[in-house]
């Protein structure tokens, strides 16, 4: 009776998450600062700040996601300023990895342009990558950078000219629909770009997952004692 | 006509029938199930380095050789399939999706049969993957030879097929292990078995191309067959066994060699305990073991088939890199922070980091593909509620039966030692790198051929709940564990098709 009391309790717990996570709008990409993904604009070995200027925060972001590179990134401070005056700030612990983070910022209340954005960051001993691409607003850093250099990165390659590049920002909030809303183009969308294809390939992944509850429901209610 | 005098319904039948299927049957069956719905999840070529995996394959099937070592280009029909599929921008760009509409299908649908045109002559090279031993691939090579004429997206999705049967047999093997290691209460052998199944990085990685697939297995059988010869002794089967587990490990990934020295320790301790009764026995079967474990490699080396890919020339040059910078202290310091706390007077390999946290327990709950799909931190943060229940709960399992531990020391330390192995090989390649890249084998996936020992954990823990709450608490567990799966499943499908 107690395996199937928190059978029954596990099982509705995770039921319940799962409808209030489809609840809930995904976040979207409101705005990108238009800058291209061409490579790596400069390396960071040392502890360092990068602002780039002219950016356009639309109202509502919550979340700001910078083309950062690492596989085992540092702390990220991200400070959002205009004039002096400090709009948003956030922060993301170390232990990030890879093409880019994601730091979320209290939101913002209304559209700001002409804002500084600056990330600060402290790599150690691993080298972080800034990536972006050809741009007007060029990234203005300082410290940061290691002897000799940046190395590029290990996926990228080098920025040809970084005095002329910036990195790529792309500024996120909540969506106007929810999961449960998305489903049917979610579905769409997962029987293409493959083969077979077709909407009956989330139709069936949803069938195969319910037997495989059903099994191991049984298995632990039938499991010798 | 039943013993009452009534006759069975059909559905009475079939629930006897399916009551007649033993449990570990089903345990392979939901990771089966599980791992091939992961093969669907995943965009084709999206997990970690599919591409080059993929490449090996069509070398091996379309030539019949192995693809020599270096990188290169990618074959055409590949980088087509690859450019039609969005692969570069998704991998770079964290808001790209998949192929979003009917007409994009089309171009790709139409794009890959053209390719399927294309001059079969493999591709020479494989990137990451031409270093390693061929035995997975050569397994990959039947479902790329049954689907020849078909297209590249139809051979992928069989081939990723066969891998998803994989995943059962590491879970069969799983509940397997601990049927004879752990053997006194049977209920908890399902717990290992299903926590194991439902793991969520073992359907990834078995619902894609990717060697680990193997790996997984084939490391899951090595430890049941020590688990069963030090329960059994080491009979001739098992000495076979034993030796053949070693030798397709050996020849499935190079990560094998972690596992080595706990197999060698294992093999010793199990001849020394057979000598008491016969030397000659003893001596034999350890013969036979390691004959049928060196053969294979041993004899495509001399055969010079192997050489250049069982990668020893990357371990030597890697070695060598190890060798070239930093002390030995300075080494050993290290291996023990990527895994452990820093002991006072060590130097910060990981300044502002935990580890053991933020790489392995952060990597374990949801770090996936190129480590590009990830739950948001606090995700990682409410998981240590539940998985430090779970090691107190297996602790004071071990505390309270200490005098079967201490009895059973030998076994024990063959276990340990596997994993220690496994753990240290990936410590000493990360130095190689060290310190421009911090870790760069801190992937949890890396110590998943230790993936029976988790499942054992999982019973421990469910027993430490008690003889009255031990079921529940186990049932919570994997509970727990399919949450986590299906939660991580919904991350996929916000990622790439959101």
């Amino acid at each position: 009776m107690r395996t199937r009391i928190s059978l029954t309790a596990g099982l509705a717990l995770t039921a319940l998450v799962i409808c209030i996570g489809l609840s809930r709008s995904p976040p979207v990409v409101a705005r990108t600062n238009g800058v291209p993904i061409e490579g790596t604009v400069k390396a960071m070995t040392s502890a360092g700040e990068a602002c780039q200027d002219h950016e356009v925060l639309p109202s509502g972001t919550t979340a700001i996601r910078v083309s950062l590179e690492a596989l085992l990134g540092p702390r990220v401070r991200v400070r959002v300023a205009r004039g002096g005056e400090l709009l948003a700030s956030g922060e993301r612990s170390s232990g990030w990895t890879r093409q880019n983070v994601t730091i979320t910022v209290p939101p913002l209340r209304r559209a700001v342009s002409q804002a500084s954005v600056c990330f600060s960051l402290a790599p150690k001993d691993e080298t972080v990558d800034l990536v972006g691409g050809r741009s007007s607003d060029a990234l203005v850093t300082s410290g940061g950078a290691g002897p000799g250099g940046p190395p590029g990165s290990i996926y990228l390659p080098q920025i040809a000219r970084p005095a002329a590049a910036a990195i790529r920002i792309e500024y996120l909030r909540p969506g106007a629909r929810t999961w449960w809303s998305l489903a049917l183009e979610v579905a769409r969308r997962m029987g293409l770009g493959r083969a077979p294809s077709g909407t009956w390939i989330a139709l069936a992944t949803m069938v195969a997952m319910a037997t495989v509850v059903a099994i191991v429901s049984w298995l632990l209610v039938r499991s010798p004692r | 006509m039943s013993a009452t005098g009534r006759t069975p319904t059909p559905v009475n039948r079939a629930q006897a029938a399916l009551c007649r299927i033993p449990i570990p049957a089903w345990v392979a069956v939901v990771a089966c199930v599980n791992a091939a719905c992961w093969s669907v999840i995943s965009p084709p070529f999206e997990v970690t380095d599919e591409p080059a995996h993929f490449a090996y394959v069509k070398q091996l099937a379309e030539t019949g050789r192995l693809p020599a070592p270096g990188t290169g280009a990618i074959p055409e029909e590949e980088l087509i399939a690859l450019t039609s599929l969005r692969f570069f921008k998704l991998s770079q760009n964290a808001a790209a999706g998949t192929v979003a509409s009917v007409a994009e299908q089309r171009r790709l649908e139409s794009a890959v049969d053209q390719a399927a045109k294309l001059p079969r002559d493999g591709s020479p090279t494989a990137g990451v993957a031409s270093s390693e031993p061929p035995l997975y691939y050569a397994l990959e090579a039947i479902p790329y030879a049954i689907a020849f004429n078909s297209s590249i997206l139809v051979r992928l999705t069989l081939m990723r097929l066969v891998s998803a049967l994989l995943a059962g047999l590491t879970a069969l093997f799983a509940y397997m292990f601990a049927r004879e290691a752990l053997p006194a209460e049977p209920w908890a052998w399902t717990i290992a078995g299903l926590g194991v199944a439902l793991m969520p990085l073992l359907g990834i990685m078995s619902g894609a191309v990717n060697p680990d697939a193997m790996l997984f297995a084939v490391s899951a059988a090595v430890f049941y067959l020590f688990a069963r010869a030090f329960r059994r002794g080491l009979t001739g089967r098992l000495a076979v066994g034993i030796g053949a587990a070693i030798a397709a490990g050996m020849l499935t990934q190079l990560n094998f060699i972690g596992l080595l020295p706990g197999c060698i320790a294992g093999l010793l301790v199990l001849t020394a305990r057979l000598a008491r009764v016969s030397r000659s026995d003893a001596g034999r079967r350890l013969a036979l073991a390691c004959a049928i474990a060196l053969g294979p490699v041993l004899v495509a080396t001399i055969a010079g088939r192997l050489t250049p890919h069982i990668g020893l020339h990357i371990l030597t040059g890697t070695l060598a890199d190890v060798g070239a910078h930093g002390s030995v202290l300075a080494k050993l310091e290290y291996v023990w922070q990527l895994y452990l706390p820093r002991l006072p007077g060590m130097r910060s390999d990981f300044p502002g980091l935990s580890a053991t946290l933020q790489i392995w327990f952060d990597g374990f709950v949801g770090v996936y593909t190129w480590a590009n799909v990830t739950f948001p931190p606090w995700v990682d943060r409410v998981a240590l509620i539940p998985a430090t229940a779970i090691v107190l709960l297996c602790a004071r399992t071990l505390i309270q039966r200490r005098a079967v531990l201490r009895a059973r020391v030998s076994e024990v330390g063959v276990y340990v030692l596997m994993g220690v192995g496994v753990m240290v090989a990936l410590g000493v390649l990360s130095y190689s790198s060290f310190p421009q890249i911090g870790a760069q084998f801190g992937r949890v996936r890396y110590l998943f051929p230790m993936l029976v020992l988790l499942g054992a954990i999982f019973a421990l823990a469910a027993r430490g709940a008690g003889r009255r709450w031990g079921p529940a608490g186990g049932t919570l567990i994997v509970v727990l564990v399919l949450a986590q799966d299906i939660f991580t499943q919904l991350l996929f499908v916000s990622r790439y098709y959101g």
